[in-house]
């Protein structure tokens, strides 16, 4: 792999439709510098209402951390005119997006660094640097003070680069999460299903006592509403004795859970 | 005086005034209320704004706004409404004209149904909305329709004048919007209509003219732009890179959706329900009927005659954006690098439309689902209105800016 210079980038730009490395609009023919391409801050921007969440944890169930993220996220548009400005504090992160939409082929990857100019008042555009080959979208910064004091940004400023790589072979875009997008992305990181198994609590064995069974109908009622429980494996049912017992993976399904779909069932499990 | 020095009576009568200025102030409130920019199409509103401007020569504002119910409206400039309210009401005119003298643009509120905020390509409902500032100066000039409609011997000369203005009210914005915005705005007024009743009767206190008798009109203003496309087989290829059997599939789609509107449009049951349900209705709506080549020709030719917009002239510029918008690129720009130019936001919007016509024949884009796709489309292209019209307005100040 190696980086693109400024020739290389503008015949990447005027390339066939298939091949063309898409950065749209481009304001400036200045913007293209020897190594890469200026990129301007965009107009929207998602800013985080902290008070309204203790943790953010994306290893809870995806709609649960959906939910928390609706409250936690402000969406905030400026519009494009002269003088429109944002404020962004010391320690804060907002996250924005490049006003350029880009679209790389599927033999080009990127990056995005800051302006040192930028960088040397505080400010970080982006942390994520990478940016997959086959990716079409504007490009998610995320913005960061670490100065002390206040930054006045501009929706328009030429704020980050895009430095462009050709990869050895082509590699088809895969992620479905981020699609095509035309302003910030909160993180999507709840969709990965690998989060949550390393958040898992283990799997643990448990056996209740219920009364009201009485025979090969009851046995067989009670292990279906057991069953249909989401995060329950091997549940046995004891006529004899009156037990119900089953393994909870830890996924979904609790203690309690077990316990309600046996009431639901009409019988009853005997606490304590 | 100093208010201070006001009587008991002096001031009381001042407070009731401010309190009946609080009232109805406050009762428009609701004008701004959801109004932030992240409840509306907000990368559509600057570049209407500067549209609405070229089109009408008023210096204007637009106070966009998200409403529940489902409907399009525009509220005219109030400001001097306002004046002439807080006048009124006011100790000091000249003061009043003093502060009002500073509001130099004129302000128009537009309400646009809250579950349709993306949908670009419906939008194009807002050419109509436009239209209906230049219905009331159409209406102020033509008072002597009055008499050619009394001359028709209405049973009712008084309803008939005010339904026949409602009439006109709708129908010059009707063809304003398809001026300005081409098949765009038939084809999304069309869209519209279907889910209602397109024979519905005129009644009041509106007096809307049914749809099928509006888009009718619309698409009978548009005949050069409908031909051209029956003519020119639809020059619509898309670049010669584009698979070839998807040309027709897109050319067929438009073709069909507009035999459907034409075959609606043709239909002459409206005809029928406002004879049926005006006691004058034939004659009102024949002398509607009249009035329209005197309305499109004051529009063509007096009031509108650099915006007209026509396929035509447009044929050349809009495969480029439509093959942008299939390859998920927003359609801002015409060409390639370097030699882009910007995008008219009124090719945008038809290319948009023609898109989506051809997504929908052709099921186009495995990747998505159909809602998805279409969203996706709509997103793209209001990012290529908010680019192009940023690029418009910036790029000749950052030339002159490094030169």
């Amino acid at each position: 792999m190696s980086v693109l210079v400024g020739k290389k980038l503008k015949e990447k730009l005027k390339a066939p439709p298939d091949q063309r490395l898409y950065v749209t609009p481009i304001l400036e023919d200045d913007q293209i510098k020897q190594s890469g391409i200026d990129l301007r801050l965009g107009n929207q921007f998602i800013v985080f209402r902290n008070a309204v969440l203790e943790a953010l944890n994306p290893a809870m169930e995806s709609r649960d951390v959906l939910l928390q993220v609706l409250r936690y996220q402000e969406r905030v548009v400026i519009p494009f005119l002269k003088g429109s400005r944002f404020v962004l504090h010391p320690g804060q992160l907002v996250i924005g997006s490049t006003f350029e939409y880009v679209a790389l082929p599927q033999n080009l990857e990127a990056r995005i660094d800051s302006r040192s100019s930028f960088a040397r008042l505080g400010l970080t555009v982006a942390g994520a640097i990478s940016i997959a080959p086959g990716f079409k979208g504007v490009i998610t910064l995320e913005l960061t003070n670490h100065g002390s004091t206040p930054i006045v940004l501009y929706p328009g400023w030429p704020i980050a680069q895009l430095v462009v790589s050709e990869t050895i072979g082509k590699a088809p875009y895969q992620s479905r999460k981020y699609l095509y997008p035309v302003g910030p992305q909160f993180s999507r990181l709840y969709e990965d299903e690998s989060l949550r198994m390393w958040a898992r609590p283990a799997s643990q064995d448990i056996a209740l006592n219920v009364k009201g069974m009485t025979c090969e109908h009851c046995v067989n009622t009670v292990k279906k509403a057991v069953s249909d429980l989401k995060g329950v494996k091997n549940v046995k049912v004891d006529l004899e004795s009156g037990t119900v017992s089953c393994r909870l993976t830890g996924e979904c399904a609790t203690r309690d859970d077990v316990a309600r779909a046996i009431a639901a069932a009409g019988y009853d499990v005997v606490h304590g | 005086m100093s208010h201070l020095d006001q009587t008991e009576e002096e001031k009381l009568q001042r407070i009731k005034s401010l309190d009946r200025i609080i009232n109805t102030v406050g009762f428009h409130l609701r004008y701004i209320e959801r109004g932030a920019v992240r409840n509306t199409p907000w990368s559509m509103i600057q570049c209407l704004e500067d549209f609405f401007r070229t089109a009408t020569g008023v210096p204007s504002r637009f106070l966009v706004r998200p409403i529940w119910s489902y409907n399009y409206q525009i509220v005219p400039n109030f400001t001097n409404a306002y004046r002439e309210f807080i006048k009124g009401e006011a100790d000091d005119v000249k003061e009043v004209d003093s502060l009002f003298g500073k509001f130099r643009e004129e302000v128009f509120i537009v309400s646009f149904p809250r579950l349709e905020r993306l949908n670009t390509t419906l939008h194009c409902l807002l050419g109509h909305e436009m239209g209906h500032t230049l219905s009331k100066e159409w209406l102020d000039q033509n008072k002597d329709d009055q008499d050619e409609l009394r001359k028709r011997k209405p049973v009712n000369p008084v309803d008939a004048w005010t339904i026949f203005q409602c009439g006109l009210d709708e129908l010059v914005a009707d063809l304003v919007g398809s001026h300005l915005l081409g098949l765009g705005a038939v084809f999304a007024s069309y869209e519209w209509a279907i889910k209602r009743n397109l024979d519905s009767a005129p009644s009041a206190p509106d007096y809307h003219p049914p749809w099928r008798f509006r888009i009718r009109n619309m698409l009978d203003s548009l005949a050069e732009d409908v031909d051209f496309l029956r003519q020119e087989k639809l020059s619509f290829a898309f670049p010669q890179d584009a698979a070839k059997d998807e040309n027709p599939t897109c050319q067929k789609a438009i073709a069909d959706w507009l035999q459907q509107i034409r075959e609606e449009a043709d239909k002459r049951t409206d005809w029928e329900v406002i004879e049926k349900n005006l006691p004058d209705g034939k004659i009102i709506y024949e002398a509607i009927q009249d009035a329209v080549p005197r309305i499109r020709h004051w529009i063509e030719t007096q009031r509108l005659p650099e915006l007209k917009y026509s396929l035509r002239s447009s044929a050349d510029r809009i495969p480029d954006l439509v093959d942008k918008l299939r390859r998920h690129i927003p359609p801002s720009e015409y060409g390639v690098w370097p030699t882009t130019r910007a995008a008219d936001l009124r090719d945008i919007l038809t290319a948009s439309w023609f898109y989506k016509l051809h997504r929908l024949a052709s099921c186009e884009d495995e990747k998505l689902s159909d809602l998805k796709a279409q969203s996706v489309a709509d997103l793209l292209t209001l990012k290529a209105i908010e680019s192009s019209h940023v690029r418009i307005v910036f790029q000749n100040q950052l030339a002159e800016n490094s030169a």
